[in-house]
């Protein structure tokens, strides 16, 4: 959906995947990549001569990251939350920071579409950082789509935050509901703007639109289950490729979430 | 007891489905959601009732606004953006309760505090025993609480001496998908024969990889796109992976769920078929 709706809003507007995770968005809309710089977060260094083993360090660290092992520390770099806290405590000046790869960043463009997405590295336990600097990359001017992370966790809550409105993609199934529900709840409790489009809504029941119904939530678009779009998505192409009408849809739905932000 | 986890990297690529159904093939078992934060599996397994406890996951800080000077300190910290001036406050969302801002505020003006960050249930159901979590919406430390509820499905799996302990992943490859791999003995990936289905299973891959675990590949909706389930399954096996067969689209597995039983309760069907020989190869391997 976030490619496609990127593909549909064209050039001027711009895609952000901050599913750093497993990012996505460039095996469909295939951008040129401009530029490509590795992604580092701070982690302390601890320079053994200086250090008193005085322990302040592993006093203040909330995640366990330091400890002292016969009077000297340890870093789990993995447990490390990048918060700095340790080189501000230590009252040796023995901790400095530097920096621990996490990932990478790109950006570029496809058809005066601009692209950015962030690649986490393998093993590493947080993508929030990532994120935000994914986001950083958005242009100054322009509609900007957001390819948010699942969940409704760090991921999810940083990827949303300073959004104007949130766009819920689901399906009408148990499962689907369930975690609509979540999603819901979450953007209700950071107060952003929301409504649902409703994948393959052919396949499921219709507890989801009574849902949606009795909440107030506005179903804006219902796609229904159809091969060719698995298909195409299969291969690694949008759903424009095979069903370009929809594209007159996307926008359509576009121009009604922003009036009803500008009213 | 050997532990089994179902990871796909996306989510609604059928990992919960199979790991619903691998509860009921594996029966009397202990199953866990692991994916805390959209957890979905209960709505199949329909657990007894059970007391939930709470879950501690970390601490927030807020500012008290009768002791704040408004000297900017905490602002000037606070490498998680969850301060804002004018009046000073932290933003419960943004903050990682790394403590930083507490004992850099010259005034004693925050306060630092456990917050409750989901609840937590053991309880019986129609396969054995089921152990289930919520994490609280917008809340931290989703690994944690992953790493308390497999600690809980162990116990329960050892006092009932369940030979098998099936854990849903969440999706991702981040800090409850870490804490989901510890002491399994085999990570099956589900995935869908897309180009993005790759792209996702070859990052698991390699996660495993680092890991130094077992893993085994399903194929789901194999038919949709056969080309790409035979370039997936060669991947595969030139990692090391095992196996378990394509699933075909059907949409027998949606009539299933929308009537909350697990694949294959309500009758043999195609996917229910595939699933069943891909839980027989995997129980097979274990027990070689």
């Amino acid at each position: 959906m976030a490619c496609a709706l990127a593909q549909a809003l064209g050039p001027g507007a711009a895609l952000l995947d901050c599913d750093v995770e497993e990012p996505n968005c460039a095996l469909f809309l295939k951008p040129e990549i401009e530029s490509e710089k590795d992604f580092s977060v701070p982690v302390p260094q601890i320079d053994a001569v200086r250090c008193k083993g005085h322990g302040r360090c592993q006093a203040v660290c909330e995640y366990n990251a330091i400890k002292l092992f016969g009077g000297k520390p340890f870093l789990f770099d993995h447990m490390c939350h990048s918060c700095g806290g340790c080189a501000l405590a230590c009252p040796e000046k023995a901790i400095t920071e530097k920096p621990h790869p996490s990932g990478k960043l790109r950006r570029g463009g496809v058809s005066g579409l601009f692209f950015a997405d962030g690649i986490m590295n393998i093993g590493e336990p947080s993508s929030v950082r990532l994120i935000k600097a994914v986001k950083k990359l958005a242009p100054a001017s322009g509609d900007v789509i957001i390819d948010c992370p699942p969940g409704t966790s760090c991921p999810m809550i940083n990827a949303v935050t300073g959004s104007d409105f949130c766009l819920l993609v689901s399906e009408p199934t148990p499962f689907g509901l369930c975690d609509l529900k979540l999603a819901v709840e979450t953007l209700e409790k950071i107060r952003i703007p929301h409504a649902l489009v409703i994948n393959r809504y052919d396949l499921g029941d219709k507890e989801m639109e009574d849902w949606c119904a009795q909440k107030g939530i506005k179903i804006l678009l219902r796609i229904p289950f159809d091969r060719e779009i698995a298909a195409a998505y299969s291969r690694g192409e949008t759903m424009l490729e095979v069903r370009p009408e929809y594209s007159q849809a996307l926008i359509a739905m576009f121009d009604v979430i922003k009036a009803g932000l500008s009213a | 007891m050997k532990q089994v986890l179902i990871l796909s990297g996306k989510g609604g690529t059928g990992k919960t489905t199979v790991a619903g159904a691998f509860a009921r093939l594996a029966a009397p078992c202990v199953t866990a959601d692991c994916d805390v934060d959209a957890a979905d599996l209960h709505i199949i397994l329909s657990p007894e009732p059970a007391e939930r406890k709470n879950y501690y996951g970390g601490k927030k800080a807020a500012i008290d606004p009768e002791k704040c000077t408004s000297c900017g300190r905490c602002l000037e910290v606070c490498r998680f953006d969850a301060v804002s001036a004018g009046p000073f406050r932290i933003s419960e969302t943004s903050c990682e309760g790394c403590g930083v801002c507490v004992w850099n505020c010259p005034s004693g003006a925050i306060i630092f505090g456990e917050a409750l960050s989901g609840t937590w249930a053991v309880a019986p159901c129609r396969f054995g025993v089921f152990a289930g979590a919520r994490l609280e919406p917008a809340a931290e430390n989703s690994g944690k609480l992953v790493a308390l509820l497999k600690t809980e499905a162990v116990k329960a799996a050892e006092a009932s001496g369940a030979e098998f302990l099936i854990l849903d992943g969440s999706p991702g490859i981040g800090c409850p998908v870490l804490a989901s791999l510890s002491g399994v003995d085999a990570v099956v990936i589900v995935a869908e024969p897309t180009v993005s289905g790759r792209h996702d299973f070859l990052r698991l891959a390699e996660l495993l990889k680092q890991q130094k675990l077992r893993g085994f590949l399903l194929v789901n909706k194999w038919d949709l796109n056969k080309s790409e389930t035979a370039t997936l399954e060669e991947a595969a096996v030139g990692l090391g992976f095992g196996l378990l067969g394509r699933v075909p689209f059907d949409t027998w597995v949606v009539k299933t769920l929308l009537a909350r039983k697990t694949l294959g309760e309500d009758g043999p069907s195609p996917a229910a078929n595939a699933v069943e020989k891909a839980w027989r190869t995997l129980r097979a391997e274990l027990e070689k």
